[in-house]
This record gives structure tokens, C-alpha cells and sequence, in this order.
């Protein structure tokens, strides 16, 4: 099981590549003995309504696209999330009044996710609000008793909640979405 | 927050403002959004808004 220990006086050596501190990239050492190329984006949310919203990403580049789904075998886990991490609380730093959020693109990366926010939640507490965000669809129960149960995927409702400090097993169900205010 | 934290984000924010114009954001083909893909009218966007304010 991998621990995450973040640590923003320990990470890699960051090169901010636009003005507007969304994107950036550093080297780290994989445990093959190579280096991947990591890229971090921080984007507007393609939704009008969203705008106050942006959405970190990370990892390997290739023909110009992010590929966030990739498991690179960090030599140090806990640096190079530390070192995305900054790179949001860098961006927040001169834009207090947005929010940034990181989807756990799959089960995996939330799950690490959650955990790693558990681990060092009083370490975040100093520097970020947190918040997850969970997804509820509509069951539909049909015209007739006898007719089976739908659920209404056109419509998600989107729920915020402030994560707070509890042990693993007492959530029976994970945030897909994690956003990080400044504190 | 502590100096050397801070003094990295000045170092940082300083060289983003050396650079020239590079602005432009990238794109971004296979990374996920779930909050902006299921927000899909300005009203939910003001609930959703409304109950992260509240908390």
C-alpha cells in the first residue's frame, strides 16, 4: 500500500512554463533508474456556468496529450505529489478566489487520493480548504408497481461536502472530485 | 504559511512573469473533469456553489 507524505520544503525542481502559472513541469526519477517527464495543468473548465473552477492534471505528455490514467513508477511518490500539490497552491497563492479540483480519474487514483488527504490532513489543513464531491442520480420508479427501477443518468446532481478527518473504514463509498480552496 | 514555502511561490510567480506571452492553455484530450461534465445548467451550477459556500 503506498503512503503518501506530502511535503512542500521536498519537492522537485519545478519549471513554470506559461505566464499564467497553469502549467509546469519537472523531472522525476522513476524506480527503473530513468526520468519521466511530468507535465501539471491547471484548465478552465470547458462550462460556462464553471468558471471559478479549474482542474489540476498531471503526468506524462505525448503528442501533445496529457495522460492521466498513466502509472508511473515514481521513485518517490510522496515528492512528486508534493510537487503537484505546490504547483496548485502556487497557482491559488495569486488567484485566492478560485477553486482547483483533481478528479480521481479512475477508482485507483481517488482512493490514493482520499487517503493521501487522510494521511496528512492536519499538514493540507494549513494551506487548503477541502472539500470532495459525490454524484447522485434519480431512480425512477416507473408507472406500474411491477415495473423495474431506472435510474436517471440525464441528470446528476452534484454534491459538495467538507472532508474531514476520519479513518478509512468508516466511508463505504469515495469523492470522485477533490477541490482545494485556499485556506 | 512558512517563509521558505512562500519564498518558493514568489520564485516561482517571478519567473512565470519573466516569460513572454506564453499563455495559451493546452489541450487537454483524455483527462477527466466529472464536476464540469455533470454541471450541465446555471442552476445547478448555483446550488452547487451555494452548498460549497455553506460548508
Amino acid at each position: 500500500m503506498l503512503n503518501i507524505d506530502l511535503n512542500f520544503e521536498n519537492i522537485y525542481e519545478l519549471h513554470v512554463n506559461t505566464t499564467n502559472l497553469k502549467s509546469f513541469s519537472f523531472s522525476s526519477p522513476t524506480i527503473n533508474g530513468d526520468n519521466v517527464h511530468i507535465e501539471v495543468w491547471i484548465q478552465d473548465a470547458e462550462n460556462l456556468f464553471l468558471q471559478d473552477f479549474l482542474n489540476l492534471c498531471y503526468g506524462p505528455v505525448a503528442d501533445g496529450t496529457m495522460n492521466d490514467f498513466a502509472s508511473v513508477p515514481h521513485l518517490d511518490h510522496s515528492k512528486a505529489l508534493s510537487t503537484v500539490l505546490f504547483c496548485a497552491l502556487t497557482y491559488l497563492e495569486t488567484q485566492p478566489d478560485k477553486y482547483i479540483g483533481v478528479d480521481g480519474s479512475d477508482f485507483r487514483r481517488a482512493y490514493l487520493y482520499y487517503r493521501t488527504i487522510q494521511r496528512n490532513y492536519d499538514y493540507l489543513r494549513d494551506y487548503f480548504r477541502l472539500f470532495g464531491v459525490k454524484y447522485y442520480a434519480r431512480i425512477l420508479r416507473g408507472s406500474d408497481k411491477n415495473d423495474n427501477m431506472t435510474v436517471d443518468i440525464s441528470e446528476l446532481y452534484s454534491v459538495p461536502y467538507k472532508i474531514e478527518q476520519q479513518p478509512l473504514n468508516n466511508h463505504k463509498s469515495l469523492y470522485n472530485y477533490f477541490i482545494m480552496y485556499l485556506a | 504559511m512558512k517563509k521558505e514555502i512562500l519564498d518558493k511561490i514568489h520564485r516561482l510567480t517571478a519567473k512565470a512573469k519573466e516569460l513572454k506571452d506564453v499563455n495559451a492553455s493546452k489541450p487537454n484530450i483524455n483527462t477527466v473533469n466529472s464536476l464540469a461534465e455533470n454541471i450541465k445548467s446555471k442552476e445547478q451550477a448555483d446550488a452547487f456553489k451555494k452548498m460549497l459556500k455553506a460548508l
